[in-house]
């Protein structure tokens, strides 16, 4: 229970931080909102009129003050551009970008791990250096790249998958699925990489513990070792690894919503931003660090599932 | 010896590096019979725990056991598959380790370790394992053996982990026990009782063992023989009492006179002058020669052939020529 009470009080802090930071720095960028709302072509006077009815002529931290307590009472301000409620808008949105991030999420855990695993039991000189190579450059090349070869590959030279756009879950599950499998994969080809990286290092590293040699003296066979004994110590570094590659996907989604005219926040954030549209945007920020800081909690709780030593610190 | 439970003959392990392979263990022969412990000393890097892993059949991966026999019994240890291994390990030979810190799996609880072997040996319901297991529990001196049941390794001390592994040990009732160095992590006060527990276990079980440790005191306490080990070899070997007393190689005379005890008080303690020669850089000739006070020409080119003395057995150039002159 304590261990909940700390949880919550730490997303709490973690929740006025973020919400300061990002409405003083976007305070801070040049440009007026009112300046390029109404154009190049408007009068100081007109500015001026939309300014008070904008409220940006009031002190900062009355503003803040009020964007804040707003977001307590389910009202988080309207659009500057679209002049429709910040919270339909982004409810709109929202449920591209948590499908691609829960999407390729699941494709890292679902390609990666097993991948690993067998890379891992697989141990040679050759393996080892192609394998490094691969996962070097499944690393290092951005996320677009993929998106593209796989546009290319699977939407246009097979038509297997559509190349834009999306079908929402409700309307029909495989449309969905398969509209959101390209830019999932794009994403997670690099965090694949590294899941198979770190496991199979991890592997051949718990492989050399003491506890392991003490497996085998029970008489215990080889693939009882890797899954009763060694897999379960691999997956503590794993489950960290995971967790920041999260922040990494919402990120990548950013991109990659564009690679594919998805219309997910990441798209709207870009948009937002350069018409200094601040409601949207702030908000925006605000639900992506929501959603990390959520999924770092459900990560803790694995932790604690998987290691009985940070069960029993409480 | 004709009740031998365990013989080992003529084994040879070399490990295999890029530049060739080197012997770590040579010509080592020796039998362990029912009831009965046989230690083994040497120091650090003698070859000890490469012997344990010979007999328990988990030797390195660049290790290989080139010649010799393990008769187990009336089974070849050395002639099995990895297989026909697993089915003995556990079951009819088990292992000891020194380090009880690192030698549980942190993430599982104590219980489901020990149960563990009998979930692979035999085919025992789960109430009837875990009644097992708790008794073992309990035989090797653990309180409160159903509340320890369901906790981790990170709950219990080092002595407590270490009849946990003792626990394992036993709990397949094996024939043979290999003890590697089982006392050497704990406190003076755990050792002594982590101590006299083999030597009930030894007293009630009929249990024979291999005891090893660079401790003369421990081998004292539990061994009926001992081996004496130095650079991939056997040096000596006889009874633990003989040894101690009649020390017949310049190996085991150095060994025994640098033991500290109370009628040596204000001296310096006796140290082997030198070091154990590494793995590369070991000769044909008997490894000891660069340390040995009583060398001579032939101990650089030949290794002695072990001569029977009444209760032991010394390979050394000192008795072999004296054996030669008739």
């Amino acid at each position: 229970m304590r261990y909940f009470a700390y949880k919550f009080s730490s997303f709490l802090m973690t929740f006025i931080l973020v919400s300061v930071i990002i409405f003083f720095v976007f305070q801070m960028l040049p440009g007026n909102p009112a300046h390029i709302i109404l154009g190049l072509d408007a009068d100081e006077q007109q500015i001026r009129n939309l300014e008070i009815e904008l409220g940006l002529d009031r002190p900062l931290p009355e503003r803040y003050f009020d964007w804040v307590t707003g977001i307590f009472q389910g009202d988080m301000g309207e659009s500057l551009r679209y002049q429709l409620p910040v919270a339909d808008i982004i409810q709109d949105r929202l449920p591209v970008t948590l499908s691609l991030t829960v999407l390729s999420l699941l494709l890292t855990v679902v390609i990666g791990l097993p991948l690993g695993l067998y890379i891992a039991q697989k141990d040679g000189k050759w393996t080892s250096i192609v394998l490094s190579i691969l996962t070097q450059l499944g690393i290092s090349i951005p996320s677009f790249w993929f998106g593209f070869m796989l546009i290319l590959l699977f939407g246009v030279v097979l038509s297997l998958f559509p190349t834009y756009g999306y079908v929402p879950w409700s309307e029909s599950f495989f449309g969905a699925l398969k509209s959101f499998f390209l830019p999932s994969l794009a994403i997670a080809i690099s965090n694949i990489a590294v899941v198979i990286r770190y496991l199979r290092n991890t592997i051949l590293d718990q492989a050399k513990m003491d506890y392991v040699r003490t497996a085998q003296c029970k008489g215990l066979s080889e693939k009882a070792i890797m899954y009763g004994h060694i897999l379960r110590n691999g997956l503590i570094p794993i489950l960290t690894i995971l967790g920041l590659t999260i922040a990494d996907t919402l990120g990548g989604s950013i991109i990659i919503e564009n690679v594919f005219a998805l219309p997910g926040l990441g798209n709207l954030l870009i948009q937002s931003i350069t018409s200094r549209d601040f409601p949207l945007v702030q908000t925006m920020i605000l639900y992506l660090s929501i959603i990390v800081v959520t999924i770092n909690f459900i990560v803790d709780l694995l932790y604690r599932l998987v290691d009985p030593r940070i069960r029993s610190k409480g | 010896m004709t009740d031998a439970l365990l013989t080992i003959d003529d084994v040879n392990v070399s490990f295999r590096f890029s530049d060739g392979h080197y012997p770590a263990l040579n010509h080592i022969s020796f039998s362990v019979s029912q009831n009965e412990v046989v230690g083994i000393v040497g120091e650090s890097g003698c070859g000890k725990s490469l012997t344990a892993r010979t007999i328990m059949g988990i030797l390195p991966d660049n290790a290989m056991l080139s010649q010799g026999s393990i008769m187990f019994d009336d089974t070849d240890l050395a002639r099995l598959d990895e297989q026909e291994w697993q089915a003995i390990r556990g079951r009819r030979i088990s292992m000891i380790f020194q380090e009880p810190m690192t030698s549980l799996n942190p993430l599982l609880t104590i219980g489901r370790q020990i149960e563990e072997v009998l979930k692979k040996h035999t085919k025992k319901t789960k109430r009837d394992m875990k009644a097992k297991t708790i008794s073992v529990m309990n035989s090797v001196g653990l309180p409160r053996a159903e509340a320890l049941y369901k906790s981790y390794p990170h709950h219990l001390s080092g002595g407590m982990r270490q009849r946990v592994v003792i626990a394992m040990a036993l709990i397949g009732e094996p024939d043979l026990i290999i003890a590697d160095e089982p006392t050497t992590a704990l406190d003076v006060t755990i050792q002594a009782q982590i101590l006299d527990l083999f030597k009930s276990l030894k007293a009630t079980r009929n249990m024979s063992m291999v005891f090893i440790s660079h401790d003369w005191g421990v081998i004292r306490s539990v061994c009926d023989r001992v081996i004496v080990m130095y650079a991939g070899r056997i040096v000596e070997e006889g009874t633990v009492e003989a040894l101690l007393q009649n020390p017949q190689h310049p190996y085991t005379k150095a060994l025994i006179q640098s033991i500290p005890d109370h009628t040596k008080k204000g001296q310096m303690l006796y140290t082997i002058p030198g070091t154990v020669p590494g793995l590369k850089e070991r000769g044909s000739g008997c490894p000891f020669a660069s340390r040995c006070q009583h060398k001579q020409a032939i101990c650089e080119q030949k290794f002695p052939e072990p001569v029977r003395m009444g209760e032991q057995s010394v390979a050394c150039h000192l008795y072999s020529e004296a054996g030669v002159l008739e």
